[in-house]
């Protein structure tokens, strides 16, 4: 693989004249540093010193909408793919120049387009610009005792308009939606150059057309949004289980019943066995209780350390402390490199699994919080508020520190989908079943509704050398979502579908390619933007 | 299924122009083929109809051109009732009554919906041009589509399959939500049903409309989520529904009582239900309302709902017989739906005259792009609904 041409003088200085020359960006360091996103696919290629892919030819930071505008129309003229790039944690290769498409394209970086353009109280609204990173959009709701709800794992590294490109949902969704559920309108400079206000159309609503098609017909500029009042109450706590499926159906009949919990997360057998070990005073709540970690890699290193005698790791030098520690992972890269045998040890577990619940709102909630409790308690053991308020404390921990875990030469990914009710059970054994022979893997349910539910499935694997490491990679997400299109589940929930799920998106829309044709050749008659990406 | 004898007084009782033909498909598949199988060049293009309560004369067609109609009112059929998921799948076709009854029927119950006229049908429900923005958790029919088959006349049929929320790409139902068939038509959906749980009618008296707005705010400011409110301005009378368990009912009126009003009256589950048939049998928004043509509906942030209904001829204070009625559905934390009644069509006309701030979407040019889309989807104008026809 060798690097991809040197921009062209001409480029540079186009793009200069819109933005200034000190927003365009040719370095080859640059452009490595855009060459993925927060896509594992791209870390194994990392890893594996293997850099060149995906080169972008240059990235461009422009100011405003205008610039943006100009950017569009020149890309149009010159025939140039174009990128959106937000915060650039999204983990589908959503925002990378797609080497596939024959012509490595401009990334358009939008991180300077990152104000907070007004807060309305009086009508709930929200106007901000798609920059904005998360954590810093709710502090300053935070400020007047408003939130919009929205927090997912990622909210101190990922952007407003990532949200809005990939249909993004936060942890208590449950209770405030996804964001195609907040967003009311927004303003999209098109592939034809266009600005458009999808305010000013409702037929048809160009905003639900726009939301989730990750850049792929227009670059978002702006968007309103519905806010809520900040909950001055929160009620969490947590429940075992005796089986997933006995949870499930407490769960389902919570949510039928009308209740909206904020936070609804059910932990597969594995995942509850890890989070904590069960106590035996369930009800004794000042007791130490069962703690859910939310990070994968932390919670399998916390188990490699524990084939290791608590005497001798306490007088450890950092130095060797340190090797210990890269042994452990080494041997855990190992053992993940047999999900067969790991997979089926898990099969052989006690089927006991945890639930994390959560009531946010204002002092009505509590009386909601408990009625939910009192159902609940009648499936399952409550084990008092300590494994809720643990979850909520450790809650955003999940997003930063998964590379050291590909130095071993393992992966870690995660495959989010969706279905009924009454298709959950099935859709969960099949995909596991299909994930089973290439990674191990564990799941928890969140993002519950009326109708069903998500199920977020994470799994890691292992190869000797990048090729190998590569090639379980695709062939895990081949079997996947083949399994997830055979069980009739839908192939994404709230990552979004990039590169790495564009084979399969057909799946979830059956005939809606020539739908997606028509919306290209209307808003995008050029295919400059963001090629590759949603359909493949 | 064609018809050539036109059941004329339904179109003159809607104030519609004639059709010069109707079809009765008796199912979905019948509905898709006339849609998609080739048809001459020269006949007349189609407008699909449920019962006709969304049309207005300016989409129908071209006043000039000949159209004919197809008519979706016998494509009833339950497909299938996913008890577990509480999730009814029927043709467009059904009504918005019977679609109650039928699920009612099956011990699950619709009752968290907003209110929408009685005798529209679902396919029309689904596709008329909505005013309000889609809210979660407030019973908007939109939200409660969980899942939808749809055709085009340029394209195979399309389906969304029935999975809560997906990130999979654009939202293609909304190439048939909220487009009154200009692309294709919903031939059908995948609703939420749920159990039946106690309601109660809360009913505020206001002293005006800035007072019913304050109290608005209030009652969602404490987190309770309606299934539907209603507001008559001639009475100042704010109508919120609930539907929980009994306890969780109490708790929420004794906090109303609490922290917004202490003398708000409370109904139980019977007049609840019998208001909301009341209000559904005569919904502001029926086509054949004898008042519909001077009707006017229009959405409006909470911020300026006051002002600009004043611009609209609407005063704070209850109205006397001879002036505007104002009643406002589906209030949410955002914005609120508003009917104003005109005692004339000529009042309304030169009131909306003086009013085009928010009346735009009609006189503004239709973009180039919607000229575009509707090519893509239907080269051949099919359908006599969408800008070319404008």
């Amino acid at each position: 693989m060798t690097a991809s041409p040197e921009p062209y003088d001409s480029l540079v200085n186009d793009l200069s004249k819109i933005v200034g020359s000190d927003w365009v960006r040719t370095s080859l360091p640059d452009r490595l540093a855009y060459n993925n996103d927060c896509w594992p696919r791209g870390i194994i290629l990392t890893r594996g010193q293997r850099i060149y892919e995906n080169l972008p030819r240059a990235i461009v930071q422009p100011e405003n909408e205008q610039q943006v505008q100009q950017l569009v129309a020149w890309a149009k003229k010159t025939s140039t793919p174009i990128i959106p790039y937000g915060a650039g944690s999204g983990v589908c290769g959503g925002a990378i120049s797609d080497d596939s498409t024959g012509e490595s394209g401009v990334i358009i970086d939008l991180k300077r387009l990152n104000q907070i353009l007004e807060i309305r109280p009086d009508d709930m609204l929200l106007r901000a610009q798609p920059g904005v990173i998360g954590m810093i959009l709710e502090k300053e709701l935070e400020r007047q005792n408003l939130t919009m709800g929205h927090f997912p794992s990622s909210l101190y590294c990922s952007s407003l308009g990532g949200y809005l490109a990939a249909r993004s949902a936060g942890q208590t969704s449950s209770r405030y939606g996804k964001i195609e559920d907040m967003v009311r309108s927004m303003r999209v400079v098109t592939g034809t150059g266009e600005l458009l206000d999808t305010k000013s159309s409702k037929i048809p609503d160009l905003t639900q057309l726009f939301v989730g098609s990750e850049g792929t017909l227009g670059l978002i500029t702006e968007a309103e949004l519905r806010i809520e009042p900040a909950p001055t109450h929160k009620f969490y706590r947590g429940f075992r289980f005796a089986n997933v499926e006995q949870a499930l159906h407490a769960i389902r009949e919570m949510m039928q019943t009308g209740l909206r919990p904020a936070v609804v997360r059910l932990y597969d057998a594995f995942d509850s066995l890890i989070a904590g070990k069960p106590s035996k005073k369930p009800l004794d709540h000042s007791a130490e209780q069962p703690t859910p970690s939310p990070n994968l890699l932390q919670r399998l290193q916390n188990q490699a350390a524990t084939i290791l005698p608590a005497s001798l790791t306490s007088t450890f030098t950092d130095k060797f402390k340190a090797r210990v520690d890269t042994t452990a992972k080494g041997l855990l890269g190992r053992a993940i490199g047999q999900p067969l045998i790991l997979n089926a040890l898990v099969d052989a577990l006690p089927e006991h699994c945890m639930l994390v619940i959560g009531f946010d709102g204002t002092e009505l909630i509590e009386d909601e919080a408990n009625f939910a409790f009192d159902l609940l308690g009648r499936y399952g053991l409550d084990l008092g508020p300590a494994p809720g308020l643990h979850w909520l404390e450790n809650r955003f921990n999940v997003s930063y520190k998964q590379s050291p875990m590909y130095d071993t030469g393992a992966f870690i990914d995660t495959m989010e989908v969706s279905t009924t009710w009454s298709n959950l059970n099935n859709l969960y054994t099949t995909v596991r079943a299909a994930l089973s022979s290439h990674v191990f893997v564990m799941a928890h349910f969140s993002h519950l509704y009326t109708e069903g539910s998500s199920i977020y499935f994470t799994f890691a694997g292992f190869g000797n050398d990048v090729d190998e490491s590569l090639e379980r990679y695709q062939n895990t997400w081949k079997a996947g979502l083949d399994a997830v299109a055979r069980a009739g589940g839908s192939i994404a929930h709230h990552h979004g579908v990039g590169l790495s799920k564009a084979p399969w998106t057909h799946h979830d829309h059956p005939g809606g390619h020539a739908l997606f044709t028509a919306l290209k050749n209307t808003f995008d008659p050029s295919g400059i933007m963001n090629p590759g990406k949603v359909y493949a | 299924m064609k018809k050539t004898r036109i059941a004329r007084s339904f179109y003159t009782r809607r104030n519609l122009p004639e059709p010069t033909a109707e079809y009765w498909p008796e199912n979905s598949q019948e509905l898709s083929d006339l849609l998609t199988q080739p048809r001459d060049i020269k006949s007349p293009p189609r407008v699909i109809i449920g019962d006709g309560q969304q049309l207005r004369p300016q989409i129908i067609a071209n006043p000039d051109q000949p159209f004919d109609v197809i008519r979706t009112t016998k494509c009833t059929k339950t497909i299938t009732f996913d008890v577990q998921s509480g999730l009814i799948r029927t043709e467009s076709g059904i009504t918005w009554r019977d679609l109650q009854e039928t699920v009612t029927e099956r011990g699950f119950s619709m009752h968290n919906y907003n209110l929408y006229p009685a005798t529209s049908t679902l396919g029309g429900l689904l596709s008329q041009r909505h005013l309000t923005d889609k809210s979660i958790f407030y019973g908007d029919i939109r939200e409660g589509c969980v899942a939808l088959t749809a055709i085009t006349p340029a394209h195979e049929r399309y389906r969304y399959i029935p999975a809560p929320r997906k990130a999979s790409g654009p939202d293609f139902r909304y190439l048939y939500l909220g487009t009154e068939g200009q692309y294709g038509a919903i031939l059908d959906a995948t609703m939420i049903v749920t159990r039946p749980q106690p309601g109660r009618l809360f009913q505020f008296e206001t002293t005006d409309l800035d007072h019913t707005i304050t109290r608005t705010r209030q009652i969602f400011a404490c987190g309770i989520r309606p299934s539907w409110t209603h507001y008559e301005h001639s009475n100042r009378t704010l109508s919120i529904a609930i539907h929980a368990p009994e306890p969780l009912l109490q708790s929420t009126e004794k906090h109303l009582r609490t922290h917004v009003d202490p003398n708000f009256n409370a109904f139980a589950d019977d007049i609840l239900t019998q208001r909301r048939r009341y209000l559904e049998e005569r919904h502001p928004n029926r086509r054949s309302a004898p008042s519909a043509n001077r009707t006017h509906a229009a959405t409006f942030d909470l911020s300026e709902l006051s002002t600009q209904l004043n611009t609209l001829g609407i005063s704070s204070a209850a109205p006397s017989a001879n002036q505007p009625q104002l009643q406002i559905y589906n209030w949410n934390q955002n914005q609120a739906l508003a009917y104003i009644t005109y005692p004339t069509t000529e009042i309304m006309h030169q009131t909306l005259a003086r009013f085009t701030k928010n009346t735009t979407r009609d006189t503004t040019p239709t973009p180039a792009w919607a000229h575009t889309l509707k090519t893509q989807l239907d080269a051949q104008n099919t359908l006599a609904t969408g800008p070319a026809n404008h």
